[in-house]
């Protein structure tokens, strides 16, 4: 008789533990914010090649070759889904820049990277966040553009845990930017043709260098509809604008496609870029961080609106 | 209508070995959204064909016209890729990967190719109808 009336015991007191942890652990985790600077750091030093990506041996000098951006591309993959995000691939042929070229050699090939998260609400309009994730060859590419990416992944964590979102967000990462930004190309081209509402495309490159400390952002050809959301934002984290037209990256191959795009930039541009030094221990992560909360706060304006 | 064969295995086999790799070139282009492959393969291949249903002289001098471009081909190919390899050009990093071994071998076979056309083309086209 005893030993029944212990078991019950045993059970009660499992039920209330299994309860009280229920109610209690979410209020505990819930102080327990991403630490974006310890992720981007991380991120980075696997992505340039400082130390070897989690769980291979594959240290990535460069990610130049189709051997090395097929590694980038499946630890893209991986980090995407390891904060919570599913990944897809965007495989493209592409000719070659100078069309004699296609008479001798294969056309180039790519896979760009990309993930949506979905909208909270039901509507078909996206805004596209993007950074290209090859770099030259023999650089490893810390600045240029593994900085951009570890910004995007950032802000694709944050997007994800927003309660509100009544757009759709596309997260990409593009191959082959060094080589006329094929991959931003091909990518543009199918948004165009598959017809979807694009709201707006947010290229980030290069934000990773801020020599003067002043935290200052280039937005390249801003359009007048973008411009008072990151003015905002900008204002809000004490970021000076810096306004500039054309098209030096990715964002080029949006803006051609008729895209309503802003490129997003370190301010001054780093003397690492395109060089062997172009290494993790260069990257400015407070400035970075700092350049994630600007993006972060515009396109979370743009998913309330 | 005279109808034209090749009498020599060996020969088809190289004919066919040549014309494979642009087949395949072309159809990759296509999927990457440039025809202009393909239009010079319909150019080169399309009188060819023509060829074997309408004269033996036709078929030869189109053989030796295809045979030529292959030997300049080749010649222009391994050019381009000793300039990738050794010299000043800068061109994107994939099209340096494709300059390796088994390129090198399939200009010299595209020369050698083109040389064994020319010298055996008149010998093994057979009239049959």
């Amino acid at each position: 008789m005893n030993q029944v009336k212990n078991t019950n015991r045993l059970r009660f007191a499992r039920i209330v533990i299994f309860m009280l942890s229920m109610i209690f652990l979410p209020l505990l985790t819930q102080g327990q914010s991403f630490d974006i600077t310890s992720f981007q750091r991380q991120f980075i030093a696997q992505f340039a090649g400082d130390r070897p990506i989690e769980g291979t041996i594959n240290v990535l000098k460069q990610r130049s070759t189709s051997v090395e951006r097929k590694i980038a591309e499946n630890f893209l993959c991986s980090t995407l889904n390891s904060i919570g995000l599913p990944s897809n691939r965007h495989e493209y042929k592409m000719p070659n820049s100078f069309f004699l070229l296609d008479l001798f050699f294969s056309p180039m090939q790519g896979t760009n990277v990309y993930t949506i998260i979905p909208a909270t609400e039901p509507t078909e309009e996206y805004v596209v966040i993007g950074a290209h994730y090859d770099s030259e060859p023999g650089s490893p590419g810390a600045g240029d553009n593994a900085s951009g990416v570890a910004l995007t992944l950032a802000v694709a964590k944050q997007i994800s845990e927003l309660t509100v979102r009544k757009k759709k967000f596309v997260i990409v990462f593009f191959d082959q930017e060094e080589d006329d930004e094929l991959g931003s190309k091909a990518f543009a081209k199918k948004l165009k043709d598959s017809g979807m509402n694009i709201h707006s495309v947010h290229i980030t490159d290069i934000i990773g260098w801020d020599a003067n400390q002043d935290l200052g952002v280039e937005l390249q050809s801003i359009s007048s509809r973008l411009a008072p959301l990151y003015q905002q934002a900008a204002d809000d984290l004490n970021i000076p604008l810096k306004l500039s037209q054309g098209g030096s990256s990715d964002n080029k191959s949006f803006l051609n496609a008729g895209f309503e795009t802003v490129g997003v930039f370190s301010d001054e541009m780093t003397p690492h870029i395109h060089k062997p030094s172009d290494q993790c221990e260069t990257v400015d992560f407070g400035y970075l961080a700092s350049s994630t909360a600007l993006i972060f706060n515009v396109l979370k304006a743009l998913a309330q609106q | 209508m005279p109808r034209i064969r090749i009498s020599d295995s060996t020969f088809s086999l190289v004919l066919l070995f040549s014309f494979v790799p642009f087949m395949v070139k072309s159809v990759s282009y296509i999927e990457a959204g440039s025809y202009i492959p393909f239009l010079i393969m319909d150019l080169i291949g399309l009188p060819l064909i023509y060829g074997f249903y309408h004269g033996k002289l036709w078929v030869i001098g189109w053989l030796k016209i295809w045979a030529i471009l292959m030997i300049i081909f080749g010649i222009l190919r391994l050019g381009l890729a000793g300039l990738i390899k050794f010299g000043p050009a800068s061109v994107e990093a994939q099209i340096v990967e494709q300059v390796n071994l088994g390129f090198v071998f399939l200009c010299l076979g595209y020369i050698l190719a083109g040389f064994y056309i020319i010298r055996n083309r008149k010998r093994v086209l057979v009239i049959i109808d």
